[in-house]
């Protein structure tokens, strides 16, 4: 067992039997930190310790007193709860579990937590896991490397009650677009259309959202299996600031990594349907592959474009533009639809009340 | 005066907007737009569409407000949001609380609040 009087500032000991009962709360309190994947960082626990040692100067340290003492500080579950509450790399998007009974007092009742939670976690000190730093930020850019799920790659590029136009992505590092926020600023929805997202859209609308990433690598494919057979061995493959190529590539690699480009999202999207996933991830995870198709389709573009003998990079911007306007259009689309669900729905069981009364 | 009620450290605003908009449903249903519009009156308590429309997502999932569809006289339809009787219980027991804390909290900030 740990010695937790090393990182006690005061030099009181507890008396054996008094030691072996904060020693089972804190490795109680440790395995139940674990458990919330947070640590409590050592000048907390110290701090902790400290209290415990301050209540029980003067008292005759029997069990009885060190009891009354450590349930001053509440159930361990209680307390590493209230840590990870405070602790501002706890994940806490799209799942987090909002206590309705702690709701008002939550934000406010952790007394003592907030200056050693703010000072960081350091080395484990509670007997937990050693913290994976799955997630978070890095000089102020987020990164994700969690394994990707579909949801929050559904929450993160289409979160109507976001706000924010820049959200950290699901999977790597930077920024992704939330399209919902793109929506609300230029009118075409409100935050509150939806209950929750696609949910109340019919199923073959969720569904038919597939076709529009299947059209794009149609689309792709056309293009590509038409005008590579002409194509010189090496072709442009980057643009610099001023819209002159830079960067050369050997066709079959350049094609190869834009097919692979439209063809994974692709089947990750196919594969959402398959498995019946929730409404909002399939019709996001549709969005997505939509947009990556349309990537690749623009580059492909720009390279002929260029090899054509075109001049300057304008099939880029137009294809940017079109990169954030069609899966914009395609989750507005749904999103409307979904509304429209709800209002019929809503409208109909008020005539129905209405004809009662 | 509204964007300096947004700039007060967010975990104390957070659960006195609650009660807020709480205390506003309480009166009445209301619409997002008009939560809003109603809470600007109170500089105070004035939040952003985009603190209000997060925070009734939340109160929605957790069950203590419903929301409804309804015709509007003018203009497309409107979602209401009205208290779940779970939310009127809520709203009593947090108007209990924070009556207790801010009588207290006044006491200890006693002359520091008149002289700030």
């Amino acid at each position: 067992m740990r010695d937790h009087s090393e990182a006690l500032p005061g030099d009181g000991l507890p008396p054996a039997g008094a030691t072996a009962l904060v020693d089972a709360y804190f490795d109680h309190l440790g395995a139940a930190a674990a458990r919330l994947r947070i640590d409590i960082d050592a000048d907390s626990l110290a701090e902790l310790l400290a209290h415990v040692e301050h209540r029980l100067d003067g008292t005759d340290r029997s069990d009885d007193a060190v009891r009354r003492v450590l349930a001053e500080l509440g159930e361990p579950e209680a307390l590493a709860g209230a840590y990870a509450a405070d602790d501002p790399d706890s994940d806490s998007d799209f799942d987090s579990n909002f206590d309705t009974d702690r709701g008002f007092d939550s934000g406010i009742d952790h007394d003592g937590g907030t200056d050693a939670a703010a000072r960081g976690p350091r080395d484990l000190a509670a007997g937990g896991l050693p913290r994976t730093h799955r997630a978070g930020r890095f000089l102020g850019v987020p990164y994700d490397t969690r394994q990707p799920t579909s949801e929050r790659f559904a929450s993160r590029s289409w979160d109507p009650s976001d706000p924010s136009i820049l959200v950290p992505k699901a999977l790597g590092i930077g920024w992704t677009v939330n399209f919902a926020a793109l929506a609300v600023r230029a009118h075409l929805i409100r935050p509150d259309d939806e209950d929750e997202p696609f949910a109340e859209a019919p199923s073959w609308v969720v569904t038919a959202t597939l076709a529009a990433p299947i059209l794009a690598g149609v689309a792709f494919a056309t293009l590509a299996a038409a005008t590579w057979a002409g194509l010189p061995e090496t072709v442009p493959s980057h643009w610099g600031l001023t819209g002159e190529p830079d960067g050369y590539s050997s066709r079959t690699a350049n094609l190869l990594l834009l097919s692979g480009f439209v063809l994974l999202p692709l089947l990750a999207a196919a594969w959402v349907h398959l498995a019946r996933r929730g409404a909002w991830s399939r019709v996001a995870a549709s969005a997505v592959s939509l947009a990556l198709a349309l990537v690749a389709l623009v580059c492909l573009v720009q390279t002929l474009f260029a090899v054509q003998g075109g001049a300057g990079m304008w099939p880029t911007w137009v294809g940017l533009f079109l990169v954030l306007v069609l899966p914009l259009g395609l989750l507005v689309g749904v999103s409307r639809s979904g509304r429209a669900a709800e209002q019929r729905r809503d409208f109909a069981s008020a005539s129905k009340k209405g004809s009662v009364s | 005066m509204a964007i300096e009620g947004e700039a007060i450290p967010s975990q104390l605003r957070k659960g006195v907007v609650e009660l807020a908009v709480l205390a506003l449903l309480h009166r009445g249903e209301a619409y997002g737009a008009e939560i809003v519009d109603r809470l600007v009156q109170y500089p105070g308590l004035a939040i952003s569409a985009g603190t209000a429309y997060p925070l009734l997502n939340r109160l929605k999932k957790t069950g203590l407000i419903t929301s409804e569809w309804q015709e509007s006289p003018v203009g497309p339809p409107r979602k209401y949001y009205r208290l779940s009787p779970a939310g009127e219980r809520a709203f009593v027991a947090m108007t209990k609380v924070w009556t207790a804390m801010s009588a207290d909290l006044t006491d200890l900030l006693g002359k520091d609040a008149t002289r700030a």
